[in-house]
């Protein structure tokens, strides 16, 4: 995909509106980050935006001054007091949304601090009118805010790479992309150990988590609550074990790692499975596993059910997020 | 403490930093400035001490948030 800078002319101009502050936080001089802050020259649309919401999102793109200064925003939270390293790694967390990867990737992070955590969603709100937007377009928000969010991670991501960071990036299994959506040519070439780190969670335990988080969020006024579709759910959950084939046998990739959730009885922290005596292979690692969980979260279901559908109710949440929970149900009962 | 609270205290930490580095671009007085940097890098220090699974933390930046105080 074709990318453009930005000019000279806008970078003078905004960069008397950075504070001092967060010029010192930034990971080099700001005129050597202002190549690393690329646009894609035309925004990319998934095939279920309709024609009014890709409407949208063109008018809602951060103009060059705007984007700019986010991308000095961005760049400071992301690379304070990170450290370059001389053999880096990069460490892909990767599982169907809802299985619980922030918390893979927070464990991942408290063993060694020095990682960017490579994620677009957060991007979103640093730019200046994140507020205005998620109140106004509550349910369109990750879509009107994408664009500039992967751009900004595109950005990141790139300057990491070039500088030695060592990375985390989560990714959600998909068919056309791939597991490591990530160039690993580009990645070997500056020296990069690739490590991939997979959660094992049935599709039950995920999809009620997703409604799980949302209310959530919801109960605790964060506006820019997501809630994820089934459809995006399966294709990532059906894609995972794919996606794991394709590379199992990849000599470019260091290791490949299996984790099951964690739960009340080791303080949620995820507990990994394979490699280990258990399993010899990995693919039956991951459907064994999944089964397993399946069983388990079919146990506990009612209860986790009925807490997320009263906390629907007592917000007169939409006829159609009830009807996504009562898919959910039916699959319990299968 | 469950997983989904600690993602959640990030989140709500992450959205209030970004809050005050936009408030900090345009603040008009040096006091308002000394104020939002300081309070950038209280924020930056609650956010290692959730990633590190600090409780007390999480459960102070929820009820926090709840209350409509952040």
């Amino acid at each position: 995909m074709e990318r453009r800078e930005i000019s000279k002319d806008v970078y003078d101009k905004i960069i008397k509106q950075i504070p001092k502050k967060i010029i010192e936080m930034l990971p080099d001089k700001p005129e050597n980050l202002l190549k690393y802050a690329t646009r894609i020259k035309e925004v990319q649309f998934s095939k279920n935006v309709d024609e009014p919401t890709k409407k949208l999102m063109k008018e809602k793109l951060l103009n060059d001054e705007e984007y700019l200064r986010t991308f000095f925003f961005v760049m400071a939270i992301t690379f304070y007091n990170k450290k370059r390293v001389e053999n880096p790694q990069i460490k892909i967390v990767a599982a169907q949304t809802g299985s619980g990867k922030s918390n893979l990737t927070a464990k991942l992070l408290r063993e060694d601090e020095n990682y960017i955590f490579v994620d677009s969603d957060k991007y979103k709100h640093f730019r200046y009118d994140a507020k205005d937007i998620a109140n106004e377009y509550q349910v369109l928000y990750p879509f009107l805010t994408g664009p500039d969010g992967y751009d900004h991670a595109d950005n990141i991501y790139e300057y990491a790479i070039a500088n030695k960071y060592n990375i985390i990036k989560e990714s959600a299994p998909s068919k056309n992309k791939g597991l490591l959506n990530v160039d690993t040519e580009e990645l070997l070439k500056n020296n990069y150990k690739i490590s991939v780190y997979i959660l094992a969670v049935g599709e039950l335990n995920s999809l009620l988590s997703v409604h799980e988080r949302y209310e959530l969020q919801i109960i605790h006024g964060l506006k820019t609550a997501k809630l994820t579709s089934v459809g995006r759910h399966d294709e990532s959950y059906e894609a995972l074990i794919p996606n794991v084939e394709e590379i199992k046998d990849d000599k470019r990739i260091n290791s490949i790692n299996v984790y099951i959730r964690g739960n009340l009885d080791n303080a949620y922290s995820p507990t990994q499975i394979f490699p280990s005596e258990r399993f010899c292979d990995i693919i039956e690692c991951i459907k064994t596993i999944r089964e397993e969980d399946n069983e388990n979260t079919k146990e506990e279901f009612k209860k986790r059910y009925e807490l997320v559908h009263k906390q629907m109710e007592a917000r007169k949440a939409p006829k159609e997020q009830f009807n996504q929970l009562e898919e959910i149900y039916g699959r319990s009962i299968k | 403490m469950k997983e989904v609270y600690a993602e959640l205290a990030t989140e709500i930490i992450e959205n209030e930093l970004a809050t005050v580095m936009n408030k900090y671009a345009v603040a008009q007085n040096q006091e308002d400035s000394k104020l939002l940097a300081q309070k950038i890098e209280v924020l930056q220090e609650m956010k290692v001490e959730i990633g590190k699974g600090n409780s007390n933390i999480i459960k102070m930046v929820l009820k926090r948030k709840k209350k409509g105080i952040i």
